[in-house]
């Protein structure tokens, strides 16, 4: 429920109320504020649908789908300031020189917001009903007036949204060092991606700058009824009222072993101490490579840059700071940091550079370089969400650390510290890490750390204002209930909205856009847990329930359910092309050529270097360890003939770059004076010799067939059946998500499957068409109380599930309908 | 006579034309914009968006000029403002009807019928 005044209550509950609206719109061209322009004086009336699109029944309780909400209304004329009296139809053709939107084709796609109030004992007061964007609009000739309609976000979301191959990372324990793979994959993950390109944002956009985006799933500030603690946490564990509770709409996430040793963050300042957390954020200064929504760490204005040449950089996050410290935590614990590390791989050891956070009572945490840390600083006042916002400005000899909490100002000092940069070469990798201090945790669950953090975004910005402080997101998720296995591959880029309406399928949820124009996202809990289980308006039969009908029917009875889901697994590090043909390169030329893996491959070895290990014969895809070829003189494998040539050839490089989830790019450089060719020569065994030699190594992502082949692309389907129903009502088959690439495990169908029988194989009434006396804070997903003692009798909560219409209808006289509301209910659970 | 309290201009216009003193019977109901509706136990819940007057002013007797001041509007589609204190209280009004009558004797009555649309 949209928050409303006491005295907009109570004029809203008068037996005669004086209602008020507002139409406003952005008439200018390509104009994006909805509030832009008030339009009221020349709208005649207003209507709003908001349903629930959906292929369940209406019956289970258990409600999916998403809402798709379009206005509609009569425009009518006006005076303009000029002077010329214009009726409706000149006011709003596109043909008339004085209409209000110009000539064809302007206006339409502009947004629009109508209002709805009362004229309370404070004053006009209203809400937003509706914010969209005109869809149409019809100018009659005869009549003198113009139609229009709007359709919510839904119509905007326009970007199609190109989805990079990823694979969940609780398939491996295995550290997460390769390309495309996202701890605890879900729903959120896809979802937040697909609304950031079509801007809409559940945490800030990356700021000017930004090296780092670690986007998260969750909100900012509290669900609406949800209370303080409502916030969903990106990647780790949610406090409950009860306790901690897992949240498995992850982002990024810990899956460190063990205590740390050497400081709270492993950052004890030793180079040399290799990181025992998780990065999220890695590559190597070759490669260039990253997981979509964070930043490439090595390029030109990145980590390298900023610690190696003295740059300023700038870390903001949203912390939970409990008042009773967690999980055993003193309050000067450090417990949330974000670490900068190098790895100078194949140079010496690693370095730790920076790590800046919190303490579990809220002063920042700094620690820079060897040999600096810095613990204390003012307390914030107050505990729960803190924004940090940390600046690290660094000199030759030292830093000035700046610390936020909130918008205010906790530390300014300059200290004698700097992150000391080892060598940097190719394989150099500089890596962002999100820490928790499990050394002084009591309670060490497998699972990791306790301290929810937000929207983490490292830039390169100097100290000024806070960047995000007071940040309101324009889109809500809940925490999905459906891990992802992978983020499969598509030969095409994939419908934005489509996209959306396919996930909420999925998590068998719904999605839509709310009166203000703000995305939300409900997982399937949503409905049976609707806000604080307490109703927020109840609605008597005597003096505001209108009508209300009650159907039960034999239709709406389901007993035999079909779940299909695509059951992508990813296969473990294995052999994911051979060489096949004979290639040979020339002396002193290059030769390229693409392999074609035939699956989406993610973790690709990323090395390709020559094989000298000897191999059984034949060559059995088993016995290969790793990316790797060999070359030879001559394409059957014979030792050189020449004298004084090396066997096997030296002077041959061999480059992978990988192009997309499913191609391989080799480039080899032959810088031999003889020709080369990539089979296994003299100095393997000798039945190998002259095979084609050049294989590589990831994982294969693929669709486990029940028939024992992989890769046929066939979803398979959980099914379930209720006999007694079967007996009393005969065979109702209904089948869910069919062909929905986002339902990937048997465990997720088997849930949706068993939650869908239990709703579906009895008679359930269902609440429609309840008209009620308007209330203009009522949302979607409220919980109201019905009482309808004249009528049917029925007297329950009820959740709130769509609106088939509501809107405004005045006429001289007061002949209309007034300000009216209808709405579809669920029981409440 | 012209009166010193009656008075209509069109939207755009600056000054106010004074209309004539009007003769008795002037009628100002208003009238209300709005629905209503009935819940299921019989209890109605009205809403009212607005009340708007409906003017019908009378006039007897008129001069030549004064008739020429009021047959002047019938020229203009409006909107007018109409008010009949002297300026204090003004309101947007369409001008709905201009019903004239002029008989044999010379004499010219009209009747200004003027509906508030805001």
């Amino acid at each position: 429920m949209i928050p409303t005044s006491s005295t907009l209550n109570a004029a809203a509950a008068a037996f005669e109320r004086v209602v008020r609206t507002k139409v406003t719109m952005d008439i200018t061209h390509g104009g994006h504020n909805p509030d832009a322009t008030d339009i009221t004086p020349l709208t005649q009336s207003w209507s709003v649908n908001r349903q629930i699109t959906s292929d369940v029944p209406a019956e289970a309780k258990l409600v999916t789908g998403y809402v798709s909400g379009e206005l509609t209304g009569t425009l009518i004329g006006s005076v303009v300031p000029d002077g010329a009296i214009v009726d409706g139809a000149r006011k709003w053709s596109p043909y008339s020189a004085s209409s209000i939107l110009g000539g064809v084709g302007q206006g339409i796609t502009n947004p629009m917001r109508v209002r709805a109030g009362m004229n309370t004992t404070a004053g006009d007061e209203l809400q937003p009903r509706f914010t969209g964007y005109l869809r149409e609009l019809k100018v009659h000739g005869d009549t003198r007036d113009a139609d229009f309609v709007a359709d919510d976000g839904y119509s905007q979301l326009l970007n199609d949204v190109t989805l990079p191959v990823m694979g969940n990372s609780y398939l491996t324990s295995a550290p997460l060092t390769h390309v495309g793979i996202r701890p605890n994959l879900n729903v959120n993950t896809i979802m937040d991606f697909a609304l950031r390109q079509n801007n809409y944002y559940v945490s800030p956009p990356p700021a000017l700058n930004c090296i780092l985006s670690v986007p998260c799933h969750g909100s900012l500030y509290a669900e609406p009824g949800y209370g303080a603690l409502s916030v969903l946490l990106p990647c780790i564990e949610e406090p409950t009222a009860t306790g901690v509770e897992t949240d498995d709409g992850a982002m990024v996430s810990f899956a460190a072993s063990g205590a740390f040793s050497g400081g709270p963050f492993g950052d004890n300042g030793v180079s040399g101490v290799s990181p025992s957390m998780v990065p999220i954020c890695t590559g190597t200064a070759a490669s260039k490579k990253d997981i979509k929504a964070t930043y490439d760490c090595n390029s030109p204005n990145t980590f390298q840059d900023a610690f190696n040449n003295g740059k300023t950089i700038t870390v903001e996050a949203w912390v939970y700071c409990s008042t009773t410290y967690p999980q055993g935590f003193a309050g000067t614990q450090p417990a949330w940091g974000i670490r900068f590390f190098q790895n100078a791989s194949g140079v010496t050891g690693s370095y730790h550079l920076a790590s800046v956070g919190v303490m579990a009572n809220g002063t920042p945490y700094v620690s820079i370089g060897p040999n600096f840390t810095l613990g204390t600083g003012t307390q914030p006042v107050g505990t729960g969400w803190l924004y940090m916002r940390i600046n690290l400005a660094f000199g030759s000899t030292t830093t000035t650390v700046k610390a936020h909490i909130n918008n205010e100002a906790v530390q300014t000092l300059t200290v004698s510290a700097v992150p000391v940069v080892g060598g940097i070469g190719s394989s150099t990798i500089f890596q962002a890490q999100l820490c928790t201090n499990r050394t002084a945790q009591t309670i060490q669950t497998s699972t990791g750390v306790i301290v929810p953090f937000e929207g983490v975004q490292v830039t390169l910005n100097a100290e000024g204002a806070p960047l995000h402080y007071g940040y309101v997101p324009n889109a809500y998720m809940d925490a999905s209930l459906s891990p992802l296995v992978v983020s499969p591959h598509s030969d095409t880029a994939r419908d934005a909205k489509q996209l959306i309406t396919d996930l909420t399928t999925a998590e068998y949820g719904q999605s839509y856009f709310d009166e203000m124009g703000n995305f939300y996202f409900f997982n399937r809990n949503r409905w049976a847990h609707a806000p604080g289980n307490t109703s927020q308006l109840t609605v008597v039969s005597n003096n505001a329930l209108k009508s209300l009908d009650v159907t039960q029917s034999d239709d709406g009875v389901f007993n035999q359910i079909s779940v299909s889901y695509s059951p992508y697994g990813i296969k473990l590090q294995g052999m994911v092309y051979g060489l096949s043909k004979l290639i040979g390169v020339h002396s002193g030329s290059t030769y390229v050529w693409f392999a074609h893996m035939g699956a989406s491959v993610v973790g690709l070895s990323p090395g390709i270097a020559y094989q000298t290990s000897v191999l059984l014969d034949p060559l059995p895809a088993g016995t290969v360890t790793d990316t790797g070829y060999r070359v030879s003189w001559w394409p059957d494998g014979k030792k050189p003939t020449g004298s004084g040539l090396t066997d096997p050839p030296v002077n041959v490089a061999v480059v992978m770059d990988q192009l997309d989830d499913q191609t391989v790019k080799f480039t080899v450089t032959n810088s031999e004076s003889n020709p080369i060719y990539l089979v296994s020569g003299s100095d393997q065994a000798r039945s190998s010799r002259g095979n084609p030699f050049l294989f590589l190594f990831g994982r294969a992502i693929i669709i486990n067939d029940p028939s024992g082949g992989d890769n046929t692309g066939q979803p398979t389907t959980y099914y379930t059946e209720d006999s007694t129903s079967i007996g009393t009502y005969g065979d109702q088959p209904l089948t869910l998500s069919d062909g929905n690439v986002w339902c990937q495990s048997l465990a997720v169908a088997t849930s949706v499957g068993n939650d869908m029988l239990a709703q579906l194989k009895d008679v359930h009434p269902v609440i429609e068409n309840v008209s009620i006396k308007a209330h203009p804070g009522l949302q979607l997903g409220d919980r109201i109380t019905l009482t309808d003692s004249d009528g049917t009798q029925f007297n329950s909560t009820a959740v709130i599930t769509g609106f088939p219409s509501e809107g405004w209808d005045m006429q001289q006289g007061g002949g209309g309908q007034g300000y009216y509301q209808n709405i579809d209910c669920r029981l409440g659970v | 006579m012209i009166s010193n309290q009656y008075a209509m201009k069109h939207l755009v216009a600056s000054a106010w034309t004074f209309l004539p003193m009007p003769a008795r019977g002037i009628s100002k109901p208003k009238l209300r914009i709005g629905g209503s509706h009935v819940s299921g136990g019989g209890n109605m819940t009205v809403d009212t968006a607005n009340r708007l007057h409906t003017f019908a002013v009378p006039f007897t007797y008129l001069t030549a000029t004064e008739f020429a001041i009021l047959t002047g509007f019938r020229d203009l589609t409006g909107p007018h403002y109409y008010t009949d204190d002297n300026g204090v209280t003004t309101f947007n009004v369409l001008l709905l009807d201009l019903d004239v009558t002029v008989n044999l004797q010379t004499r010219r009555d009209c009747t200004l019928t003027l509906q508030q649309y805001q």
